[in-house]
């Protein structure tokens, strides 16, 4: 049991590596829509619906720390605004239909443009602060879209490697769910 | 009796090819009697085995032409990457060629960096390189790219033992006191609205004096005010000039030379 969790956290962490190494790395999204694409909040919205809290609060920690790392943000800022949102999500997916592809697109589209309008919130209190303009609403849209489409994908591309290296056997059940299946067979 | 027949026989026919032997010159015709009598068959019997050995042939060799393809296939394909990693190579050699002319012809000691990383999020500009500290890379250091001159990117901001960042102009954080080569008109190199779509797009604010009019194209090079920057650094082209707030001052806006974004080499000037 142990070693299965040490295995998800194992993968948790190297894809959060991967994801903010593709990020820091791959310029053609920058270069085609202007818009530097966002895959971290994806990976965290997978975590919030599907994960224990330990291991959203590792990705979260994991994958902000990375990120504010490579970036010019002050460390913490993007973890923080990670933390805030998938919380709420993960607080409340006993009551929303969090298996569903359209739930995931839906909350996808709301965690890719909420993650960097919080950041962007915490940014404006710094001495030098980015600029504020009309060209933010293109960058939310696309973020958003991105976030939406990327969020399926990446849960269906997580269970995979959870079941496939980590937790063999085991469906997408939350506690819950597993304990009304026992009951019921 | 029937011996005796046999022996008739085998007799008659000794005598037949004998005769043969002895009458060759005239059995010429009864041997092409003979041809075209059989012509028919022997011309079918020929073409059926022409026809199973075409078929045979036929059969081998579209064996041999699905290996002969695949092997070509794997050829093709490895020239390819081949040919690709020689025209990386060339690329690679043309930038290193170039660099080390620049480096030659400029009066300052320069380090060459890669970049390794970019800035994820949308409001910064930043870029990463492989070199620091332990390079002699220090804070503040101009940086720097080729193209024909000297082009100013950007400042150091941070450095680590073996890496560093550079902040990018357009970014709140690089600010460069620049002047207008043809007009002499001072101001500051502003960036733009935060992630704007167009990264090679800033702002020349407070512009000094001067009643000449700004026009495109006009070059754009540091000053060397505030003495972080040497002058005479060449930053970009004015695209369009403006009133600035109030008509207080006027302000431009400046095509940067070169985009940060798509650099793979940068030099930082050491001293």
């Amino acid at each position: 049991m142990t070693m299965m969790r040490h295995k998800n956290i194992l993968i948790l962490l190297l894809v959060c590596v991967l994801v903010i190494w593709f990020q820091t790395w791959f310029q053609w999204p920058h270069q085609l829509l202007g818009v530097r694409l966002d895959i971290l909040p994806a990976l965290v919205l997978y975590c919030a619906l599907f994960r224990s809290w330990r291991e959203l609060f590792l990705a979260c920690t994991a994958g902000g720390y990375l990120y504010d790392s490579f970036s010019l943000n002050p460390l913490g800022v993007t973890t923080l605004s990670l933390l805030l949102i998938s919380y709420v999500v993960y607080r409340y997916r006993k009551v929303i239909l969090y298996k569903a592809v359209w739930v995931q697109t839906f909350l996808g589209f709301l965690i890719g443009v909420l993650v960097p309008f919080l950041t962007l919130l915490q940014l404006t209190g710094l001495e030098v602060a980015p600029k504020m303009g009309w060209s933010l609403l293109w960058v939310f849209s696309v973020l958003g879209m991105f976030t939406a489409l990327a969020s399926p994908l990446m849960v269906w591309v997580m269970e995979y490697l959870m079941q496939k290296y980590a937790e063999p056997g085991k469906g997408l059940f939350l506690k819950e769910e597993a304990k009304i299946l026992r009951r019921e067979s | 009796m029937f011996r005796k027949s046999r022996t008739a026989v085998f007799g008659i026919l000794i005598l037949a090819v004998l005769l043969l032997l002895c009458i060759q010159r005239w059995t010429s015709g009864v041997k092409n009697i003979g041809t075209i009598l059989l012509y028919p068959f022997s011309m079918t019997a020929s073409l059926v085995g022409e026809l199973g050995g075409a078929i045979k042939d036929r059969l081998v060799f579209q064996n041999q032409l699905v290996l002969e393809n695949q092997l070509l296939k794997a050829q093709s394909s490895t020239n390819q990457l081949e040919l690709l990693r020689l025209k990386e190579l060339e690329n690679e050699n043309a930038r290193l060629r170039q660099a080390l002319n620049f480096q030659q012809s400029t009066p300052w000691k320069l380090k060459l960096a890669r970049v390794i990383a970019r800035e994820p999020s949308n409001w910064w500009r930043m870029i990463m390189i492989d070199a620091g500290s332990s390079s002699g890379v220090q804070l503040n250091q101009p940086v720097l790219a080729t193209q024909g001159e000297a082009v100013l990117i950007g400042r150091v901001l941070e450095v680590g033992k073996w890496k560093s960042k550079v902040v990018l102009m357009g970014d709140p954080n690089c600010l460069v006191s620049a002047v207008v080569s043809e007009t002499r008109n001072s101001g500051v190199i502003q960036p733009m609205e935060a992630s704007s779509l167009d990264p090679t797009s800033v702002r020349l604010s407070y512009l000094s004096g001067g009643q000449q009019p700004l026009l495109p194209g006009y070059r754009v090079y540091t000053s060397g005010m505030g003495s972080m920057f040497p002058p005479g650094l060449y930053i970009g082209t004015i695209e369009e000039s403006v009133e600035g707030e109030y008509g207080l001052h006027k302000e431009a806006r400046v095509r940067l030379a070169v985009d940060a974004n798509l650099l793979e080499e940068v030099w930082i000037l050491i001293q």
